[in-house]
């Protein structure tokens, strides 16, 4: 699998990139780390079709992410897991899971599903695997940060990408669930061959959960090493704020 | 902070445009004349001595009940056709299912001026209309209920879908769902505690409504409120208008209970 791109964005209150090339293989965990507002986002929402780049492209197995089709063909190749906000709080968390599958059915499908869940197993399989399984018929906003995140999981297991892109997905979590939910997901990535792609702030999970680091700062690439090529040195100075000096 | 002269701000204007109005108003009233009717105290004095005779005997109970079923049921009817014109023309104004800006400027800004347009004309003046084209029947008085109700249900409508965060259906979108999936499975579910208390809040306006819908000849609360009014049956017109505050107060609460089970 093949992600690249050289673009640019001078988009509302999404961050501008400066010709950034990257190729991201098959399987591989690959961690953007950056200061907030370098641009991490952005360069996930490009990769995932989310926003178009204003120059540029993103190949997906060497094919134009532009002409992939939204929706069912682009779904099954990419799919994003974001910080929170994420699902819709007023459905079940059963709903919630099984919106995986909306790239699958058609309109009526998805309209009968809500009255009647279709394929009602794979959500309960998916729940399962994320330990959350006693959750099904919940209101998803009765759930906590940490199981709302393992939703959101379960819905990208039933989807099935080939390729998981999460926007800061622990950000929101205290230090231990943090690192359950890392682990999760990294396995997730692992036993089934998926690429995965996370942007994080916790250089610790970095070391512990990936292969690879790529650094981001005001929109630039910084670093595309493997995480054990990437020093302290170059963290702090990818963290640090300009004229602002620690001592002691 | 940057010091800005308070009056260039709009919102001081307009407190300025208020007040000068307002002030204009008063100097229209004639201040040495006597301000109120001579005879409206005695008048008042009367209407509200009622209060402590309030005609209860069962056979005007009854009457008064059979009143309150036929608005019941006028109201019903129209804000049933208002919900069944107001929710596509509500999801059409939205724009939300439009993909490109070239379909969407045109379509929407059509269906936000019919809305317009069928709500700017007040539902006495809609009955007066029908009941010139069709007659004094109860279609007439529906009619008038449903079409500027829809009117403003589709305006707020599309107005609560478009307020409902992008998050959820971003997200949605990444999973494959297309526009329809996006506004079926998000969009609506997400609206609909809204979009349902605000019906609700306009069922009980389409009661009032109906109510007052007598001068067009149907029968109801209004009609036998005008029948005791004419009489000077004070009593019998309090009776009623509790009869009305209780019917309010009965969509109030159940409104109140639907909504409870659905937003959590």
């Amino acid at each position: 699998m093949t992600n690249s791109t050289n673009g640019h964005r001078p988009y509302p209150r999404s961050v501008a990139l400066v010709r950034i090339s990257l190729e991201i293989r098959s399987g591989e965990r690959v961690a953007i780390l950056g200061p907030s507002g370098s641009g991490k986002t952005t360069l996930l929402h490009i990769m995932g079709g989310v926003i178009q780049p204003d120059q540029g492209s993103i190949l997906i197995n060497d094919r134009p992410l532009g002409s992939l089709r939204p929706g069912r063909e682009l779904a099954s190749l990419v799919g994003i897991i974001h910080q929170q906000f994420d699902l819709v709080p007023h459905l079940s968390v059963m709903h919630n899971v099984m919106a995986g599958r909306l790239g699958q059915w058609g309109t009526l499908g998805c309209l009968f599903s809500l009255v009647s869940p279709r394929e009602r197993h794979l959500a309960v399989d998916a729940l399962g695997k994320l330990g959350i399984a006693d959750k099904l018929y919940e209101r998803t906003s009765r759930l906590s940060g940490g199981e709302q995140q393992r939703v959101a999981m379960a819905r990208l297991l039933v989807q099935t990408p080939k390729a998981i892109l999460a926007d800061e997905p622990v950000a929101s979590l205290d230090p231990a669930r943090a690192e359950d939910l890392m682990c999760l997901l990294t396995d997730i990535a692992r036993e089934s061959g998926k690429t995965l792609v996370t942007s994080l702030h916790s250089t610790q999970l970095v070391r512990t959960y990936f292969s690879r680091a790529i650094g981001l700062r005001n929109g630039e690439l910084q670093f595309d090493l493997p995480v054990d090529a990437v020093t302290d040195n170059m963290l702090d100075a990818l963290y640090n704020i300009a004229g602002l000096r620690v001592e002691g | 902070m940057r010091a800005r002269p308070v009056f260039l701000e709009s919102r001081g204007l307009l407190t300025l445009l208020l007040v000068g109005a307002l002030a204009w108003s008063l100097s229209a009233v004639d201040w040495k004349g006597p301000l109120v009717h001579t005879g409206g105290a005695g008048s008042a004095l009367e209407f509200f001595g009622a209060l402590g005779n309030i005609e209860l005997s069962p056979s005007f109970l009854k009457l008064a009940l059979e009143a309150c079923l036929y608005t019941v049921a006028y109201a019903v009817a129209g804000i049933t056709l208002a919900i069944a014109l107001g929710l596509p023309l509500g999801i059409i104004a939205s724009g939300t299912l439009a993909r490109s800006t070239k379909v969407r400027t045109p379509v929407v800004v059509g269906t936000r001026g019919f809305l317009a347009v069928t709500r700017s004309i007040h539902e006495l003046v809609w009955a007066w209309l029908f009941v010139a084209a069709i007659g004094i029947s109860p279609m007439a008085a529906i009619l008038a209920l449903a079409i500027p109700y829809g009117g403003i249900l589709g305006r707020i409508y599309s107005e609560i879908l478009n307020d409902v965060p992008e998050a959820p259906l971003r997200s949605l979108r990444a999973s494959g769902a297309s526009e329809w999936q996006v506004l079926l499975y998000g969009r609506l579910v997400m609206a609909i505690p809204d979009m349902l208390s605000y019906s609700f809040y306009r069922f009980e306006c389409a009661i009032r409504a109906a109510a007052i819908m007598s001068f067009v000849g149907i029968a109801g609360l209004g009609y036998q409120i005008q029948l005791s009014l004419d009489d000077l049956l004070y009593g019998q017109v309090w009776t009623l208008l509790l009869f009305l505050v209780a019917l309010i107060v009965l969509v109030d609460s159940w409104s109140t209970v639907v909504r409870r089970r659905l937003v959590a």
